[in-house]
């Protein structure tokens, strides 16, 4: 025998929702020593069409095994649990960090923010910005590029970075890659700034470029992270059917 | 001298930027955020014209920003060279002024690579303004690129609300030698004075796509229906000014402060839908898997299956291809994670345990949709995106009610 309906609800908002929300600046980085303390306001806008009350959390976002006794409740804290904002209406909110004296490398939390307006109610949506802290003096840097991917993707030259984070210090890299035949530059790709790549693990960026036409070209590619740069030269070798073969320069 | 038109190109400048943070006209940077791809071979009025006269305009690769920049070359004749968006000099019908009203405090960027002085204008119904890039704005004519950043004040006179071409680049005009002027540029775009940060996520009939309140199966057998699509998916518009953002995606059933409703009070994982009994409403320790995945594009109802070769737990579309082998090996299902979701210890060497911004629980970023598992990325950038969630009730148990009030979609910068 059948049996039943299973209904399932998950109550999100009826209709478009959600989070004009106007929020400057849009990160904030801090480079402290331990034992020392940091205050100053993101400024919050309405830019929705209704009136809003916003709840306020802070919350770890990526914690360092060093660190896991610290907990962001207890370095990051904001000025309100809640507040409310009229239609086009702007508060700061202030927040200050204490850096514990035992803390090393990198704190990192979020101040979340989640809308709810006073005629719905439902999902939850929340817009998340980062308070990122590097403590000074304990900085341990220590990154590679390994695993570089060329590909040939529907006449598109494909390069994947795999950047390795093993310090304890979250890195922002930068990175560039660049194709030469003989002296002239045929191509070159940058990759933007990244998203972090947090210590103990590693993130992929990528980019891309026509494919050039069949040749053997030379090319490097760069990685700057946290002031540190290193430079990898590769020989690519393009058959007349698109096919890659790529080797490691040792120098 | 006879202006000349030469060329008409194409550029990305959708009216559907209109009320975005940012209004895009040349650039790849953000194309896959607000506004669309550079487009080469358009002529339709809705992505804009690009004119050009007495210059010849080609894109140019690498660019400053991205693959491409546009280079503007004259083509041999004493005087200056000149392009505008928004406007191509042979359409029959007039410029149609567009409200950017938004925008008023906000910027013009663009970069540029000049060695000698250009300018850079903004037209509107009625009026416009020049600006000399050197002796205005201060660009080094060093033939090495620069970002520039004009505050729209700056074009005086400015009628925001009927502009006609928003951005206008010239070579400052002179009727002796030298003959060639080079001018590139690139990265152009409008940004508002304060962007902000919109997210929008409607529920939508899968058949019907009409919108409603609340995502539901039908013509479940608690414990014996496995993997099935919910009868709804999620629309998800986004408007994001950021270089780092993502969306993440997961339920918080154990969360007090939110109000976790049933609250998840078991010892494993939280994930998904939390199942209680309809004659004691209290916390429970029983739940039910969700998956997810999220398309540039609605599909039809998908048909979700898990297990592959050598991948057990694989989830993907039996609709995804006709050739099953295929719709296998693109992993487009993703299992649903809870914050507090630990790792799995008989999977040594994998950490399924909630990691924030992990790629896993990331169904959008700047890099694009996550179509699927691993590093695949890409594509159906623009809004809308589509997320189609899954449930499996193959442990379901009778009678109960499996809800979450807790599935969170989550904007981040980091």
């Amino acid at each position: 025998m059948r049996t039943l309906v299973v209904f399932l609800l998950l109550p999100f908002f009826a209709l478009p929702v959600f989070a004009g929300l106007n929020v400057n600046p849009s990160r904030a980085e801090i480079v402290m020593s331990a034992g020392q303390s940091y205050s100053n306001v993101y400024t919050i806008t309405n830019d929705y069409g209704v009136p809003i009350t916003i709840s306020v959390v802070t919350k770890d976002w990526f914690v360092l095994p060093e660190n896991k006794s610290i907990s962001a409740i207890d370095w990051l804290q904001v000025s309100t649990p809640s507040f409310h904002l009229a239609i086009g209406e702007t508060k700061e909110l202030r927040y200050q960090v204490v850096i514990p004296t035992q803390a090393v490398g990198s704190l990192v939390g979020m101040i979340s923010l989640s809308p709810k307006s006073e005629t719905e109610q439902g999902v939850t949506l929340v817009l998340s910005v980062p308070v990122f802290v590097t403590v000074a003096g304990t900085e341990k840097i220590d990154w590679d590029f390994t695993d570089t991917q060329f590909s040939n993707k529907s006449g598109k030259l494909q390069v994947s970075i795999k950047i390795t984070n093993a310090g304890n210090i979250h890195l922002r890299p930068v990175a560039e890659a660049v194709l030469f035949d003989g002296k002239k530059v045929v191509g070159k790709m940058s990759f933007g700034e990244s998203r972090p790549v947090y210590p103990g693990s590693y993130r992929s960026i990528m980019s891309t470029m026509d494919v050039p036409k069949k040749g053997t070209y030379k090319g490097a590619v760069k990685i700057v992270c946290a002031g540190q740069e290193k430079i990898k030269k590769f020989k690519l070798k393009i058959n007349k059917s698109g096919e890659l073969k790529i080797t490691w320069l040792k120098k | 001298m006879a202006v000349v038109l030469c060329l008409t190109a194409a550029v990305a400048a959708e009216a559907g930027n209109i009320g975005h943070t940012v209004y895009g006209l040349w650039s790849e940077t953000y194309a896959g955020i607000i506004f669309g791809d550079v487009r080469y071979s358009s002529t339709t009025a809705t992505d804009g014209y690009l004119g050009a006269w007495n210059c010849f305009v080609s894109t140019i690769t690498p660019g400053a920003e991205g693959q491409y920049a546009l280079e503007l070359d004259t083509y041999g004749q004493n005087g200056g060279i000149f392009m505008q968006f928004g406007y191509n000099g042979t359409d029959t019908s007039p410029q149609v002024p567009t409200d950017m009203s938004a925008y008023a405090g906000g910027t013009l960027q663009f970069m540029a690579k000049i060695y000698t002085e250009c300018g850079v204008k903004i037209e509107w119904t009625g009026g416009s303004k020049e600006l000399l890039m050197n002796a205005k704005l201060g660009v080094a004519m060093d033939n090495q690129w620069h970002q520039v950043s004009v505050p729209l004040s700056w074009f005086t006179g400015i009628n925001l609300s009927a502009i006609t071409c928003p951005a206008d680049f010239y070579s400052q005009w002179l009727a002796s030698p030298p003959l060639t002027r080079t001018l590139y540029i690139d990265n152009v775009f409008w940004q508002k004075a304060n962007p902000s940060y919109t997210l929008n996520a409607t529920i939508k009939n899968t058949l019907t796509h009409a919108a409603t309140t609340q995502i539901t199966w039908s013509n479940v057998n608690l414990g014996s229906t496995k993997w099935k699509a919910a009868d709804q998916y999620i629309e998800l518009n986004l408007d994001c000014y950021m270089p780092n953002w993502g969306i993440q995606i997961y339920t918080d059933n154990t969360n007090t402060l939110t109000g976790a409703n049933p609250l998840y009070v078991g010892g494993g994982n939280p994930a998904g839908l939390v199942g209680y009994s309809t004659m004691t409403v209290t916390a429970s320790s029983q739940t039910l898997p969700m998956c997810w995945r999220i398309t540039d594009s609605t599909i039809t109802v998908p048909s979700i299956q898990q297990g592959a070769p050598s991948y057990p737990d694989r989830l993907w579309d039996a609709n995804t291809s006709t050739t099953t082998s295929i719709a296998k090996a693109y992993p487009c299902f993703f299992w649903l994670k809870d914050q507090k979701t630990p790792d799995n210890p008989l999977t040594v060497g994998i950490n399924e345990a909630f990691s924030n911004s992990d790629d896993y629980v990331t169904v959008w970023s700047s890099g694009g949709i996550h179509h699927a598992e691993g590093a695949n990325w890409g594509g159906g950038c623009y809004s809308p995106n589509y997320i189609y969630l899954g449930a499996n009730f193959s442990n379901g148990l009778t009678p109960r009610t499996y809800k979450t009030n807790e599935l969170t979609l989550e904007l981040f910068n980091d």
